[in-house]
């Protein structure tokens, strides 16, 4: 039955978006306007299939109604009830329907928010651009990933249930999702993009009534990064939050193009400049997106994370081919209308410093896309195989990030056009203070080593201008002051100042080691005395635990590992003592082999560490400060945007 | 202020350890070399029993006064070139580490190309000192309030 | 042609380039590496499943004082109980350990079998063996990891054959079958 619904919503949402699609085309070629809105409804019915579908899946996995294949292969009676709703997005196809479903979601949302305007081609081209990205996966959906493939199950049989790392830690039910609404999300700006292109109106019009969308979604991207971080920190054991990995760089490849393309968009509001960045970041940032689930499910690179390798790797080098030669069409052929009036008049301005900004991620993007990549070029040209692993990555993101530091404290202070010294130095005060002041502090509590003290040196000087701008906003507009866009950005920047603290103090200054322990028996570990206290172990319907109790300056840990029943995979739980100051894990390697045996673990200590998560929160608080507007917009306001080019501007 | 900042970071730079501890240096490599059975992972980073013995190893090697290149020697002729995550320095690998730099050279060339160009082209209407002043400061009034007001920043 | 079209034609051929590269790529798994194979054994030496000791050398100097003929070869099979291509090959295994190899005149050659169990429980070795049969000795505990470090092994299962004067002649990745074993030896 199960098999039933799912296929036919599949299906559904397939035919709806084929045809809303070429209604709409059919609307405008004509034209007829009425085509049009009806082809938007479109979305509706491909809403509807998705959601047939989701729900199909997800009442086969709470009955484990084995004969889905699916389920078969990855959901058990063992599993935990939220495990296995999350066991959804665990294995290949489910997440394909996961994405199917909020692309379809994002879909109908465009369809009602846009409902006034449908009439519009530019709205119209960007409702056929996301049809047919939804067909595209209601495709795949059809053929090689096929979520609602028949089982038949033997008597008695019993699923392996999904994989233990995805089966011992809430995140699960919250990492992928987010990260989806964030990825998803950047269809929206992409397909107006494309809109923008195809109709030839280059002009502010797809920025503006795209900027929330790409906030929220950009804010959804980075709350699922900074989960999947936190999720790899509980559960490691190294006290290691990202890795380089090549799916995690996959993850990071549309966040560096997406925040880019956030900056570089006030540029082209203010001044109409940069049209041609702001049109190929998006589309980076959409083509980035395919290309990472590419490199996440294709199997070309091994990775940790990599957990599929189904037929699913040439459909989406094919679809990331046909949009990446479409995008460049069109660029083409717009050729020189994409040229903006103007230009930038000084690089030390506003201008000048967003332009760096996006030499600056664009550099970083490529460095990660190169690294990720290069060892598949080697093989391919020499048949050699090589790695190019952390080490790399993180040697070649220092500089970046921080030029990207310092472009943060100095472009809120530079003024659009063209700064003056008096003025710069003027507003460049405080914030060199603060600079000069985080790096004495630091090397006063005991920082060494030039590359960290600079880290922090730029870290207070981003921070130290970030908070000028807020004291000066609040000063002036009270509460208010604190949001809209640019204050928000401003305590997103402070976010961002956390979250560097907290990467440079715990990758600086981290300090590990490993030891064996007989039960009473004490260690020091860096000002700490660790002692083994006690174990146990306890069984649980799909795994056993081994946990051990570690006494450490008093306070009580307990960390553990877990042999999951079905697949006999050990799967170890760190513990962690967290402070302000440092962040202290404890992951249990050897159990006692028996009463009174001795056991082995891990301490890793990290300086700081928990600013990370700081950040990442108050990066995501400022998002919310951002998308609250400012004041209530009055009709008829219309004096402020004089422009000395003596341009006509443009009417709210 | 400047003097202040040189001091610091200098005093900073020059207090830390020079030489790494044989703990340290162990660590360090640790994080360069693959554990051969975990896609990718450094042995620093898996729980996998085989790398754990190879951190020990390491560590042995390090106590014995090996080298960090002959350390890593040992691994790559056991189990090939992947096994080590740094990428040579030399030969055709070296393009990882150049390519950044030429990318971002070229960027930047094109980008001030681009800016001169346009700075050559344009005919500007020459401003006398005052009156560029006087710009420069209705400019700054008018930045200032538009900060307050923040009707375009919404 | 202005500067901007040439450079995004520049970029369209990048991007074939790209594209390109990335189609004619397999999946990727580190290399099984047969590097071992024509070196000499490393050491192998440790203590079995039933409590004995085991040293490679032992055998391989007790060779040195024999004929040919009576030099006996030793085959390392690298395996471990979960693993489920070591089921698949275990009666081929049994069938070596069993009826040994034969020359064609009918004499049997001298052939050990040892098993080297890494990432695995005494108690779950002993199982799987109850449940497959075979009692030849295997290797159990710490140092089989180092055992499999220096023959670099990477998966379970991998065996190798090593001739009585201690060279290395063959190394199998994968389920192992008789024949694989009986085409290397030679006595």
């Amino acid at each position: 039955m199960n098999l039933v619904i799912g296929s036919f919503g599949i299906v559904l949402a397939l035919a709806g978006a084929l045809t809303g699609a070429v209604t709409i085309i059919v609307g405008i070629r004509s034209p007829r306007d009425r085509l049009q809105i009806i082809g938007a409804r479109y979305a509706w019915v491909a809403f509807a299939g998705m959601c047939l579908s989701a729900f199909a899946m997800q009442r086969a996995l709470i009955t484990r109604d084995f004969s889905v294949q699916f389920v078969a292969e990855h959901g058990s009676s063992l599993t935990p009830p939220l495990y296995n709703v999350a066991t959804m997005w665990s294995a290949l196809e489910g997440s394909i329907l996961l994405w199917g479903l909020i692309l379809a979601g994002y879909l109908a949302v465009v369809a009602k928010k846009f409902s006034k305007r449908l009439s519009d081609p530019m709205v119209s081209w960007a409702l056929v651009s996301m049809f047919l990205v939804m067909a595209f996966f209601a495709l795949i959906m059809l053929g090689p990933a096929n979520p609602f493939e028949s089982f038949n199950p033997p008597v008695g049989y019993d699923g392996p249930g999904p994989n233990p790392l995805l089966q011992n830690h809430i995140l699960v039910a919250f990492h992928p999702p987010m990260l989806y609404l964030g990825y998803i999300g950047f269809t929206v700006p992409f397909s107006f993009a494309v809109a923008a292109l195809i109709t030839g109106r280059l002009g502010e019009g797809w920025l503006l009534i795209t900027r929330r969308w790409t906030l929220f979604s950009w804010g959804f991207l980075t709350a699922g990064i900074i989960l999947g971080a936190w999720w790899a920190y509980d559960v490691l054991g190294w006290g290691g939050y990202w890795g380089w990995d090549p799916v995690e760089n996959a993850s990071l490849l549309p966040w560096l193009t997406g925040t880019a393309y956030l900056h570089s968009v006030l540029v082209q509001e203010r001044r109409g400049l940069l049209r041609v960045w702001n049109l190929s970041l998006v589309c980076a940032t959409f083509l980035l997106t395919i290309l990472g689930t590419f490199i996440t499910r294709s199997g070309i690179i091994a990775s940790v994370h990599a957990f599929s390798e189904g037929g699913i790797g040439p459909w989406l080098l094919w679809f990331f081919s046909i949009v990446l030669f479409a995008v460049i069409c069109l660029i083409f052929w717009r050729g020189e209308e994409l040229r903006s009036q103007g230009g930038i008049d000084s690089p030390l301005s506003r201008e000048g410093a967003f332009l760096a900004n996006n030499l600056a991620f664009g550099g970083f993007a490529f460095v990660v896309l190169l690294g990720t990549v290069f060892p598949l070029i080697v093989e391919a040209l020499q048949n050699r195989q090589i790695s190019v692993g952390a080490p790399y990555f993180e040697k070649m993101s220092m500089p970046i990030g921080f030029s990207l530091l310092f472009l943060m404290a100095v472009a809120p202070i530079l003024p659009w056009r063209k700064a003056n010294t008096e003025l710069v130095r003027d507003r460049i005060e405080w914030p060199a203070w603060g600079a000069v002041l985080s790096l004495v502090l630091v090397v006063l509590l005991g920082g060494r080593g030039l590359l960290p003290l600079l880290g922090f040196t730029f870290a207070g000087f981003a921070g130290t201008s970030a908070m000028r701008h807020l004291t000066l906003s609040a000063r002036r507009n009270g509460w208010k002051g604190l949001v809209g866009r640019s204050n928000g950005g401003m305590v997103v920047h402070l976010g961002v100042v956390f979250l560097a603290i907290g990467l440079i103090g715990s990758s600086s200054y981290i300090s590990q080691g490993s030891y064996s322990l007989q039960p009473g028996e004490s260690i020091q570990f860096s000002e700490s005395t660790i002692t083994y206290v006690s174990s146990e172990r306890l069984s649980f319907p799909n795994k056993i635990q081994e946990r051990v109790q570690i006494d450490i300056d008093g306070s009580l840990l307990e960390p553990s590992i877990e042999r999951f029943t079905a697949s006999g995979q050990l799967v170890p739980s760190p513990s962690t003592r967290t402070s302000p100051v440092k962040d202290i894990q404890i992951a249990l390697l050897d159990p006692p082999a028996g009463e009174n045996k001795s056991i082995v673990i891990q301490v890793t200590k990290q300086p700081l560490l928990l600013w990370i998560w700081v950040g990442g929160f108050v990066m995501l608080m400022g998002t919310v400060l951002s998308a609250i507007p400012m004041q209530k917009r009055k009709a008829g306001r219309n004096k402020q945007r004089v422009r000395l080019s003596g341009k006509k501007d443009q009417e709210k | 202020m400047s003097v202040v900042f040189l001091v610091a970071l200098v005093f900073g730079t020059l207090d830390s350890k020079d030489t790494k501890t044989g703990a340290e240096r162990a660590a360090a490599l640790a994080s360069t070399i693959a554990c051969p059975q975990c896609s990718g992972q450094p042995v620093s980073e898996s729980s996998a029993p085989i790398a754990q013995v190879i951190r020990a190893e390491i560590k042995e090697q390090v106590d014995q006064g090996l080298s960090d290149s002959e350390i890593k020697g040992i691994y790559i002729q056991r189990y090939g070139e992947w096994v080590s995550l740094n990428p040579s320095s030399k030969g055709f690998d070296s393009i990882v580490w150049i390519a950044p730099f030429l990318i971002i050279g070229i960027a930047l060339g094109g980008v001030t190309l681009a800016y001169s160009r346009r700075k050559s082209d344009s005919q500007g209407i020459e401003l006398t000192k005052d009156e560029e002043e006087k710009v420069l400061a209705m400019r700054t009034a008018f930045e200032e309030e538009s900060h307050s007001s923040q009707s375009s920043e919404d | 042609m202005t500067v901007m079209k040439s450079g995004i034609i520049g970029l369209a051929v990048l991007g074939i380039a790209f594209i390109v590269l990335l189609a004619t790529r397999t999946t990727q798994t580190n290399g099984p590496n047969y590097a071992i194979v024509g070196q000499q054994a490393p050491q192998i030496q440790g203590e079995t499943v039933d409590g004995e000791d085991f040293e490679l050398d032992e055998i391989l100097l007790k060779n040195r004082s024999l004929p040919i003929s009576d030099q006996t070869w030793v085959a390392v099979n690298f395996f471990a109980s979960w693993c489920s291509g070591c089921v698949t090959e275990h009666s081929e295994l049994l069938r070596f350990y069993e009826e040994g190899i034969l020359r064609d005149d009918g004499i049997k050659c001298q052939t050990e079998l040892i098993g080297v169990a890494f990432n695995d429980r005494l108690s779950d070795i002993e199982n799987f063996f109850k449940k497959y049969g075979g009692d030849w000795p295997v290797l159990a505990g710490e140092e089989t990891n180092r055992v499999a470090i220096d023959f670099s092994v990477l998966t379970a299962p991998e065996t190798v054959l090593i001739a009585p004067n201690g060279l290395v002649v063959k190394k199998i990745v994968g389920p192992v079958s008789y024949d694989d074993l009986a085409t290397g030896v030679t006595c």
